[in-house]
């Protein structure tokens, strides 16, 4: 009797537990509850002048759900002193909630099952459901009903390009362009993909000549016969064609290629794939391979997962990198000093002059079309949430969380530029840049901030004063600076917004025409031969006809004519 | 009468209580949501109240023909494991039943559970370690002089599929013999006395009394896997290890619903290709019953 009892005891619990569901398996972090710091808000000498008013605020914690795995293990918000700032003018903290995978599933859950929604939500993807079905609120109307001051921080054209059909928007794109701004900008917009040397190397090589492509081959095998066992080092962009800093996106420069992934002739649309230019770009990043320079482990890179990148960096030895230099430093971070590995003009292809060269304006050109901040309509504080999207859009704040405080991490540098200075980060932050790991760095400087970053992150501030490693250029004179300048083109905003989709059958056809073009790439690369280059080549362009290339060029057409009418570029 | 039945057996009931309201609640009343295939869903509205769209995502699903690769490839990677896999933990059974030695046997038989229980993520890495061009297997290639230069497995497309069935047959044979290992022990110990006694070898003892005994749970356990061939191959390891390199070969089904449906909120044609997957199992269920009641008069149902 009694042991029946305990069974049919434990059979009810057991049936309990199997009902009770389950928890959300996101990772929730509270803010911190520090004091608040005052951090230095001074402008530059050309920039806008919006800054923060520091007043009585009154403390609120808000929600954000972050639609992406959690980058920095550990940090949370109020931990730092700009987050701390922010706080302090803003008066809001975050309670940063991370989805565990880059995949969606737990936002769409979100929405599917109707409860648990934050204030704030960030999602970096093409998310129509938060709009048409009014999970996200308006922000004119927070803005006509809290907060006017709203519209005077708002960029330039912003509204006009992210409204949707009911003149409204809806969300905070982090990543804008505003024009206007960016014309004022001290020193110059500055490239961001190219190619970068091991300057260690370099000098101890005796500083040969890295003029042309053939040249950079030459280097690269010197450092392979020297010892060096990845000689030449792509960065995970090489896995998203469409990014400028694709590898080669970055090489087709060099034969004087179209500025942008997307280019038009006459008003059509058509993919830079098709160029002339990509291609000689394509078979000479190809013939590195051949040479044995690069190493095709590179391309094992999985979308969550680049250890195998990281091994490569690290292990590697990289003599050259066709690339974003960030990354490379990010992986190799405490392996070397700082301004190891350094930028370098871009080599000239066989038969072309640095007068035909145009390179890619990464932070003038990228207009960021899709997803953003949104204010969820659930939320119980739509004044603090406008209030606070507001204060990220002030130019102080965009500065700081771009560059930190100046004085502290960063001093304005007149020594080669005497008109407007440049930006040179402190000694102490490049002591600890080279020696600390995230994010006890961030913790300490509150500075490249990749989370902060993505939360409205305005493109004119990433080249105000330009960025830290770029400073870094003693062996350029003021003259290669000029020729810098000149080779830039001029941002094609237009080109960008064709890719601005409306529902999500676009956005699967543009994903469709892409992966195709990223398998492609990396065949095209790992040719063993000419001729199977040749043939990856001609394949990969077929595969994205078969998958609707002519559709989506048609489509992009269609959106180009469109956009060209309403932009001022 | 039934009640009477029922009140004699009320412990047997709870006890099997909680794993029918289990059944009930996540596998069957989910079905009423396969209505959204056939409506256009919307999250505020819900599945009760979005509008119908009849055949709609059917259509576009086979209309799309970057599902071909997808299918080809769930199809011949389940095949694989069902020709290659399916006899060895059968074989494996057989002779862990052949041991003596019967401390040895436990361990044996423990010791190859384990990687059962290896989720498939630390798998993955694992297997990207293992095969990487300085990896240990291509290390040991090397010095046995089998390649001349390190082999990039997980780049080479063709490789791919191998690398899920060796995978899968090390992480599931243990596991799967442990049905087959059950079985034997069901097996009468005089009909190989009997069988000694007329002249039988190991050989054609086990020819002639342990494989016809194991019969019906071989043919059993086969057509619930000619059901799984559609979903059979493994959404992890497809999804950890597909690379631009071997997306071709490494694309499933599964992979394709992440990317083309859930990723992009397209949760009806979702949807369609899961019931269009699930159709396609039952069929190849009913199917193989059939056929095996056909030729052998065993069958599942």
């Amino acid at each position: 009797m009694k042991t029946r009892f305990f069974t049919s005891l434990v059979c009810l619990l057991v049936l309990l537990l199997a009902l009770s569901g389950c928890t959300p398996g996101v990772t929730t972090q509270q803010p911190t509850t520090t004091g608040t710091t005052s951090g230095t808000t001074t402008q530059g000498t050309t920039a806008a002048p919006t800054t923060t008013e520091t007043k009585p605020v009154e403390p609120v914690v808000l929600e954000l759900f972050y639609d992406s795995p959690e980058l920095y293990n550990g940090w949370k918000w109020g931990e730092d002193p700009v987050t701390q700032h922010i706080t302090a003018v803003s008066g809001v903290s975050l309670n940063i909630r991370y989805a565990a995978s880059r995949n969606h599933e737990e936002l769409y859950t979100m929405l599917a099952s109707g409860s648990d929604f934050p204030d704030l939500l960030y999602t970096s993807s093409f998310v129509p459901a938060l709009y048409e079905e009014q999970y996200a609120m308006s922000l004119n109307k927070l803005a006509d009903e809290y907060n006017p001051a709203f519209y005077d921080v708002l960029p330039y054209q912003y509204q006009e390009i992210h409204a949707l059909e009911d003149g409204d928007i809806y969300y905070l794109n982090n990543d804008y362009s505003d024009t206007k701004k960016m014309a004022d900008i001290p020193g110059g917009s500055r490239i961001v993909g190219v190619f970068v040397k091991n300057n260690i190397k370099w000098e101890a090589m005796g500083k040969p000549p890295l003029d042309t492509l053939e040249q950079v081959r030459e280097v690269a095998l010197q450092a392979k016969n020297d010892g060096a066992k990845y000689p030449v080092f792509l960065t995970s962009y090489a896995f998203s064609p469409i990014h400028d800093l694709n590898s080669l996106q970055i090489a087709k420069s060099s034969f004087a290629g179209p500025q942008f992934v997307y280019m038009q002739d006459n008003g059509v649309v058509t993919f830079n794939i098709k160029s002339d230019a990509y291609k000689k770009g394509a078979a000479y990043v190809n013939s590195l391979y051949q040479d044995g320079l690069i190493q095709a482990d590179n391309f094992t890179f999985t979308s969550g997962n680049d250890d195998s990148v990281r091994q490569i960096a690290q292990a590697g030895d990289p003599m050259i990198v066709i690339g974003h230099e960030w990354q490379l430093r990010m992986y190799r971070q405490g392996m070397e000093r700082e301004g190891a590995f350094m930028p370098f003009e871009p080599p000239l292809g066989e038969g072309i002059k640095r007068s035909d060269i145009v390179i890619n304006d990464f932070n003038m050109s990228n207009i960021g079309t899709t997803g953003g901040m949104f204010v969820m309509s659930s939320t119980e504080n739509p004044k603090a949430c406008i209030d606070f999207l507001t204060t990220l859009l002030q130019d102080d704040i965009q500065i700081m969380k771009a560059h930190g405080r100046e004085d502290v991490d960063f001093i304005v540098d007149y020594t080669h530029d005497k008109e407007h200075g440049r930006r040179v980060v402190t000694d102490a932050l490049k002591a600890d840049l080279t020696n600390m790991q995230n994010p006890e760095f961030m913790r300490k400087w509150g500075y490249y901030n990749g989370i902060l970053r993505s939360m409205i992150m305005l493109r004119w501030t990433i080249s105000y004063y330009n960025r830290p490693y770029h400073e870094a250029y003693p062996e350029i004179s003021d003259d290669i600076l000029t020729t810098f300048g000149s080779i830039y083109g001029k941002p094609f905003k237009t080109l960008n917004l064709t890719v601005k989709f409306t529902d999500s059958e676009e956005q699967l056809l543009y994903n469709n025409v892409t992966k195709e073009w990223k398998v492609g790439e990396a065949e095209m690369i790992l040719a063993p031969n000419d001729g199977a280059f040749e043939d990856a080549y001609t394949r990969t362009i077929a595969n994205m006809t078969k998958v609707g290339l002519t559709d989506l060029e048609k489509l992009l057409t269609e959106r180009y004519l469109y956009w060209s009418a309403i932009i001022d570029e | 009468m039934w009640r009477r039945a029922a009140w004699r057996q009320r412990y047997l009931l709870i006890l099997a209580l909680p794993a029918v309201v289990w059944l009930l609640v996540f596998h069957y009343v989910p079905i009423l949501g396969l209505q959204i295939a056939f409506k256009d869903f919307r999250f505020r509205t819900g599945i009760w109240g979005s509008q119908w769209s009849g055949l709609k995502h059917f259509l576009q699903l086979f209309r799309d023909i970057t599902i071909v690769n997808a299918v080809r490839n769930t199809f011949a990677i389940s095949l694989m494991k069902l020709v290659l896999l399916f006899p060895i933990p059968i074989a494996f059974a057989l002779l862990i039943n052949e041991i003596r030695f019967h401390r040895f046997k436990r361990v044996i038989q423990t010791v190859s559970y384990f990687p059962h229980f290896i989720a498939y993520s630390v798998v993955a890495l694992m297997i990207s370690i293992l095969l990487a061009k300085n990896g240990i297997v291509n290390d040991l290639l090397l010095r046995l002089g089998l390649i001349r230069e390190p082999y990039l497995f997980l780049g080479e497309k063709n490789a791919f599929w191998w690398i899920m069935v060796v995978t899968d047959g090390w992480k599931s044979t243990g596991w799967n013999s442990i049905i087959y290992i059950a079985a034997l022990t069901a097996v009468p110990l005089e009909l190989y006395e009997a069988a000694t006694i007329d002249g039988a070898n190991r050989y054609q003892k086990i020819l002639r009394i342990t494989l016809p005994y194991i019969k019906p749970t071989v043919v059993m356990l086969l057509i619930i896997n000619m059901g799984n061939i559609v979903r059979g191959a493994s959404f992890d390891m497809s999804y950890l290890l597909g690379n631009p390199l071997n997306m071709s070969h490494s694309e499933i089904l599964p992979t394709y619903v992440m990317r083309t449906g859930i990723g992009l909120g397209r949760f009806s044609y979702a949807t369609a290709v899961g019931i269009v997957q699930s159709i396609v199992s039952m069929i190849l269920v009913v199917s193989a019953n059939a056929l095996s009641r056909y030729f052998s008069d065993e069958g599942l149902f």
